[in-house]
């Protein structure tokens, strides 16, 4: 018989009090080494700009450049550190929590029967750690894919793989 | 017969196909330095001071990396179906492993470039529900191969497509449900966003403008004005009559482009009501027709303004999943009134109903509406101070009330309704905006915070379908928890298609 019963809100699943599970830890040594790969290549080129071009205007602002990308360096491995602990995910019964951001948090949550499809990849750096990331696809064309980094190989395939079922 | 069920490659003449593929990506990203360096070559002989024979030697080399490239690629490119899925790894340094749910296939292509005509291979590419994000394609396969693969994929798919909701539509109980009458047009050319057309128009004089800069300066316009101005230096008066006069030139132009928009875009616009769908039929030079199905049809946008409530003119935007996206900007019903639009929506999606309780943002908004507009404020009195010097503030006099006007009524027509199975978004300043969304068309669910709202506990929720991002903009922590978790438990528990 068709029933309608009256939902109680109070007894809806809740997603606010699940406990994120943390990325794996070697994922902050790869944040850092691309970290530190992009200001090597901002410094080389500040240093040649200014051994090369020999300007007069360029020299003076120098030291002033250096010292402020050192500032920022030093404010972003701050932020990567920190952002670091929000970086997280879950898995409940019907879907897929993941969130991160330390300035601005974001937690989105797929439900599995809205997964469109699944990928693994892994990066030339992450294959030394063993990482993986995992992206999770959905037909929303404005923004509810996940892409969850620095998940370890066997866990990415674990997750794909369990995705994989409960998505058909 | 093939076997698809372990991982294979593709057919050895891909290697050609990826060769061609590889070559011709780096020759158009490297054009303009090739086309450069040719031109030297032609004119001395020499490039950096190389001869000839280093020169062979440097493209020969070039050719000899993307073609080891190409065969890497051809070696690590593999796909197998395994049970209901479709599994494809590829990349030399990068690995990727992708799988489709043979489910959640769209729609498979066999296409042939000239290319791929010359060596008899196909390409077989996958498409999944939405849009192009994955990169499912396969680049070489022989006819045969290519047709039995596409077959594989497509024996899951059940007979109810839903492509041929569309097809079997006949239209039985066909008429003309709205026809758009001149008179319609016209308002709605006159109450259009004037300001949008006068940036158009801005825009194209200042293209105008640089292309024909030198013509202009033989003209000697801005000296002649200049004389004008100084003849007539003691009276501000003519200064005065003549800013009005080209202020409402440009006016009247850009309601004339407005109107003249209207017209071509929306010409003999009709609706008409089949069984099922609802056709729209519109344009005077283009001519468009568009079949709207409520399974397909994620978002509905509702707008008009105070002067157009008045003449009862509303604009319905509809947002359908899987168009074209040069089709997209047409799915929309202008000049409808109230009640039409109610039909329309209940037709398409489901009654509206009345609003009993609209939920606000918090007040948190005002304060992030007031913060956004000191970028402007600065700039327009930095503009004044350059052009009045020190009584600059007086642009402030028009300034500050138009902004405090503009976010009162951002604030006071953003709401949001949960009701039935509908979410309900009220937004904009000057025009009102109501948008409509089902809760199984929902695809995902977030919620954002930046640090500043952690400490005031606000959150901004976001609800994606595969069309829009629709927010609920600064709700309490513990409310938006409600709303993520109501949400959810419609589209899990539901478990109905969104499409």
């Amino acid at each position: 018989m068709f029933a309608n019963q009256e939902i109680d809100i109070s007894t809806i699943p809740k997603a606010e009090i699940v406990s994120l599970k943390p990325i794996s830890r070697s994922y902050l040594k790869i944040l850092f080494i691309n970290n530190i790969l992009k200001y090597i290549i901002l410094f080389g080129l500040i240093i040649s700009g200014n051994n090369f071009l020999e300007k007069e205007w360029i020299s003076n602002v120098f030291w002033y450049v250096i010292i402020l990308l050192v500032v920022l360096f030093i404010l972003q491995s701050i932020i990567t550190v920190l952002g670091f602990k929000k970086r997280g995910y879950a898995l409940r019964t019907h879907d897929i929590i993941y969130a991160k951001g330390l300035l601005s948090h974001k937690k989105t949550i797929v439900p599995f029967i809205r997964i469109q499809h699944t990928e693994t990849k892994q990066s030339f750096i992450a294959k030394l750690f063993n990482l993986a990331s995992l992206n999770v696809y959905t037909a929303g064309e404005s923004g509810g894919d996940l892409s969850i980094n620095g998940l370890t190989r066997t866990e990415a395939e674990n997750i794909n793989q369990l995705l994989t079922t409960k998505i058909k | 017969m093939f076997d698809f069920t372990n991982p294979s490659r593709q057919s050895i003449k891909g290697i050609a196909v990826l060769f061609g593929f590889n070559s011709y990506k780096i020759i158009k990203s490297l054009f303009l330095a090739i086309a450069a360096l040719s031109y030297s070559f032609i004119k001395s002989g020499k490039v950096f001071g190389m001869s000839q024979n280093k020169m062979i030697v440097i493209v020969f080399s070039v050719f000899l990396v993307i073609f080891i490239r190409s065969i890497l690629q051809y070696l690590n490119f593999k796909f197998y179906i395994d049970n209901d899925d479709f599994i494809l790894s590829k990349g030399i340094l990068n690995k990727e492993k992708i799988s489709v749910s043979k489910s959640k296939i769209q729609n498979i292509y066999i296409r042939q470039n000239v290319l791929q005509q010359i060596i008899n291979v196909v390409q077989l590419e996958i498409e999944t529900a939405g849009d192009a994000k994955a990169e499912v394609k396969i680049n070489a396969l022989s006819r045969e191969r290519a047709l039995e693969l596409k077959e594989h994929l497509l024996s899951y798919k059940s007979i109810e497509n839903k492509g041929l909701e569309l097809l079997n539509d006949t239209p039985k109980v066909t008429a003309v449900y709205y026809r758009a009458s001149l008179k319609k047009l016209f308002l709605e050319g006159l109450s259009q966003n004037h300001i949008k057309s006068f940036m158009i128009i801005v825009g194209f004089v200042g293209g105008f403008y640089t292309s024909y800069e030198d013509y202009l300066k033989q003209l000697k316009l801005g000296d002649k004005f200049e004389l004008l101005v100084k003849q007539n230096e003691n009276s501000i008066s003519i200064l005065i009559v003549v800013f009005l006069l080209i202020l409402s030139v440009t006016l009247i132009i850009s309601i004339l482009f407005s109107l003249i928009k209207t017209f071509l875009l929306n010409f003999e616009l009709q609706v008409i009501e089949h069984k099922k769908t609802i056709e729209i039929k519109k344009g005077l030079f283009n001519k468009v027709a568009i079949i709207l199905s409520p399974s397909r049809i994620q978002n509905i946008e509702i707008k008009n303004n105070r002067l157009k409530r008045y003449f009862g003119l509303n604009t319905l935007s509809i947002k359908q999943a899987m168009v074209d996206k040069k089709l997209q900007k047409h799915f929309s019903i202008i000049g409808l009134d109230r009640v039409q639009v109610d039909y329309l929506v209940k037709k398409l999606m489901q009654k509206i109903g009345l609003i009993s309780k609209q939920e606000k943002p918090e007040k948190y908004y005002i304060r992030v509406l007031i913060l956004k507009s000191i970028i402007p404020i600065l700039i327009f009195n930095l503009l004044s101070f350059f052009k009045f010097g020190n009584q600059f503030w007086i642009v402030n006099l028009f300034l500050v009330p138009l902004i405090s006007v503009l976010i009162y009524w951002r604030y006071r027509k953003a709401y949001y309704a949960i009701k039935d199975n509908m979410l309900i978004v009220g937004s904009g300043a000057i025009s009102t905006i109501t948008e409509l969304l089902e809760f199984h068309k929902i695809q995902a669910v977030a919620t954002k915070q930046t640090i500043f709202q952690k400490i005031r506990k606000i959150v901004t929720v976001e609800i994606y379908t595969a069309s829009k991002a629709t927010k609920i903009l600064y709700v309490k922590e513990s409310r938006a928890n409600t709303i993520v978790d109501y949400l959810l438990y419609q589209v899990e528990s539901q478990r109905k298609d969104w499409m």
